[in-house]
């Protein structure tokens, strides 16, 4: 199955690095969003995207508002969705989960972490 | 990550982008700090401002982190850990933890300038982080639930990933919870939101160089349009009333309104907001009034008006020095102040406004003022003038002794300004720019200084003048006015010619004399004198001509290498006829007089 990735951060440089994990992984296929409503709408512009990776802290809609958001569309609940964030707390990493991410990871991660996220919750999805 | 290691990072083509990537965006971050710092301290309760100032340390440490930029991590992670705890109301934002918080962002600027210049990381960090970590530990809570704390989230951590692998029934629920809770809620406010941001996407990044090779291109272009206009002309004339002439007419024209719009646009292009400078300056006055211990506040205006890149870039060291004059000279200690009857707190006010093609940028203080008595006598003191020749100065003029070289009214040197630097440096800079600078003051009420700048500098519009056979190219945002003498109202002082217009004198200078060095070349034998009344910096003087042939848009070229330098000439240009034309420089020929 051919994986399409939204990837959502508000900095440029925190993108470019998902990015280029993302290509080292052999993962080519993605479209950027640098805030909450950017993403939404690159949502509806690609309907074949499958896979949202996204920053927590961002202005405006954070990151965790997408995530609510996206579960709470029809169209796109079924996505899967990697959170990105330093938040390492008990009650961050249980928030993200009840707001309904699948998996978390802390920056700064490498490749293979990443690797290993994304194929965690593929399985799962499958 | 030691240096070499950094430096093969830097190198390494996969990782450039994201390197240029973090540099620009860090430099950005960095650029709003200045600004949101200052004010988070006037403003501690502004809570989208904790955390806009939260969110850019987080976003510095979480880039930094990926490019193990250990020290700059360090600090950020420290900074953004105090300001977690002034965002969640743990504590208040004192100006103790605000001095701690500057000067951790000081370090930041400090390691971002070594890793963007010389691709390491050898700041010295040790005694801020310790600092920074000593306050954070201060607010109430102990270390040792900190780490408490720590494990614990560390463990469920790893639980919670040992969970998700098995997809666990716990997260399920909890989706299943939370989806039930916030499904309409969310449903209409997606919907309000995405029609809210239809219009993202909107600017994107262009590398500098770019830009200036399209405004060369455009200069290029202007210059071809010049040249098919006078061939329109000359056709025109020869070819009168056939299809020819009339179908050349009509693309001429076409092609000379697309030139102009693409001009206006490339420029447009180019121009960046003045509040990129004026942004650096809450900082600096912050830092400068503790240092000389005054009150200050400082009011910016017009940090919307838009200026050409490169004379943003110049036009930010005047600006520095006279702040600092101002604080330094201008506002009074606050004792000084109350016994005057003034505010306790002195202003600063920094404005921007376009008028025109030109920008004024003006700083006003309501500080002590400047005695024009005090100015003469140094000058005096100093042999920069004669004492009969100061009793005869304007007050404009006296003010204007400030600019010359070695001219210094501080009584003490201290700390912020008298650093050697005077205003004639200001005043150097600011002609470079081909601009004006303007001093009023009235003492004990304030002072005022205005800078006049051209919009931009490539491409400019030009008086074209005559003298003798030559033709020559005045910058016509130098162009005070252009008069007509009788030869009768031009007086002699010590053999120098001057006109006086209105209740001012003005030297006049013979381009013929100054430029084309003819002494005795063949004098113009008409009663009358055209006179160019030209402005620079404060000064003012007529330029002599033989003829006024009109208002053309000039390129700026460099008259090459061959030739060097000319005294008295900034550049050629060449005219639609294709005839080179040269182009005064204007700050020049006042020096030479």
């Amino acid at each position: 199955m051919n994986i399409k990735f939204l990837v959502v951060d508000d900095s440029v440089t925190m993108r470019r690095i998902v990015i280029n994990s993302l290509s080292s992984l052999n993962f080519k296929d993605y479209v950027e969003a640098a805030d909450g409503n950017e993403a939404l709408n690159k949502l509806e512009e690609n309907p074949d995207i499958n896979f949202v990776i996204t920053d927590w802290n961002m202005p405006g809609m954070t990151g965790l508002d997408l995530v609510k958001a996206i579960r709470a569309s029809e169209k796109f609940n079924h996505l899967a969705i990697l959170m990105v964030t330093t938040r390492g707390l008990k009650e961050d990493i249980i928030e993200a989960l009840k707001s309904g991410v699948n998996n978390y990871i802390l920056k700064p991660f490498t490749p293979a972490v990443l690797k290993e996220k994304i194929e965690q919750i593929l399985n799962s999805k499958n | 990550m030691n240096t070499e290691e950094l430096t093969a990072m830097f190198d390494d083509p996969e990782m450039k982008e994201i390197v240029d990537s973090f540099i620009v965006e860090t430099k950005e971050i960095i650029d709003s700090l200045d600004v949101d710092l200052i004010e988070l301290e006037q403003n501690p309760e502004g809570e989208e401002l904790i955390n806009k100032v939260f969110r850019s340390f987080h976003t510095i440490k979480g880039t930094s982190s990926f490019l193990n930029l250990n020290k700059l991590t360090t600090i950020t992670h420290r900074c953004e850990d105090i300001l977690n705890k002034i965002r969640k109301k743990e504590t208040k934002l004192t100006p103790e933890i605000m001095d701690y918080i500057l000067q951790g962002f000081d370090k930041i600027k400090e390691l971002v300038f070594k890793i963007e210049n010389e691709k390491n990381e050898d700041v010295e960090t040790d005694e801020i982080v310790q600092k920074l970590t000593e306050l954070y530990q201060s607010f109430g809570q102990n270390q040792k639930t900190i780490e408490k704390t720590k494990k614990k989230s560390a463990d469920l951590q790893t639980k919670i990933e040992a969970e998700q692998k098995n997809d666990s029934t716990e997260q399920v629920e909890s989706k299943i919870e939370s989806d039930s809770m916030l499904e309409n809620e969310s449903k209409k406010e997606l919907a309000l939101k995405q029609t809210e941001s239809k219009k993202t996407d909107s600017t994107i990044r262009v590398d500098v160089e770019r830009l200036d090779d399209l405004l060369n291109n455009v200069s290029e272009l202007v210059l071809g349009r010049n040249r098919l206009a006078q061939i329109n002309m000359e056709v025109s004339v020869e070819y009168e009333g056939t299809k020819l002439a009339r179908e050349l007419a009509e693309t001429t024209k076409l092609i000379d309104m697309m030139t102009n719009e693409l001009q206006q646009l490339v420029m447009k292009t180019r121009m960046v907001k003045i509040g990129k400078v004026f942004n650096k300056y809450p900082r600096l006055v912050r830092d400068l009034a503790k240092i000389a211990d005054k009150k200050i506040n400082l009011i910016i205006e017009g940090e919307e008006t838009e200026l050409d890149k490169t004379l943003i870039e110049e036009i930010n060291d005047p600006l520095v020095h006279l702040i600092r004059n101002s604080v330094d000279h201008g506002i009074e200690k606050e004792d000084v102040r109350i016994a005057n009857g003034k505010e306790p707190a002195g202003t600063i006010k920094l404005s921007a406004q376009q008028e025109g093609n030109t920008i004024i940028i003006t700083i006003e203080d309501d500080g002590k003022g400047i005695d024009p008595d005090v100015i003469k006598n140094k000058a005096v003191s100093k042999g920069l003038i004669t004492k009969e020749k100061a009793e005869e100065l304007s007050k404009q003029e006296i003010f204007n002794l400030i600019f010359l070289p070695g001219f210094s009214t501080a009584e003490v040197v201290t700390n912020i300004s008298g650093r050697g630097v005077g205003m004639d440096v200001v005043k150097t800079n600011v002609t470079k720019l081909r601009g004006t600078i303007e001093i009023d003051s009235i003492p004990k009420v304030g002072t005022k200084i205005s800078i006049r700048l051209p919009l931009t500098l490539a491409i400019i519009s030009g008086l074209v003048v005559k003298v003798q056979k030559e033709q020559f190219v005045i910058p016509l945002s130098l162009v005070i006015e252009v008069i007509r003498v009788h030869k009768d109202n031009i007086y002699y002082v010590n053999q120098k010619p001057n006109i006086k217009l209105r209740d001012k004198v003005i030297p006049i200078v013979s381009l013929r004399e100054k430029v084309l060095k003819e002494k005795n070349g063949q004098k113009n034998n008409s009663e009358y004198q055209y006179v160019v009344i030209v402005g620079l910096a404060e000064k003012q003087i007529g330029l002599e001509v033989d003829g006024l042939v009109g208002q053309k848009e000039i390129v700026i070229k460099s008259l090459g290498n061959l030739i060097g330098k000319i005294p008295g000439i900034a550049g050629s240009s060449i005219l639609g006829d294709g005839s080179i034309i040269l182009i005064l420089d204007v700050a020049e020929i006042i020096n030479l007089t």
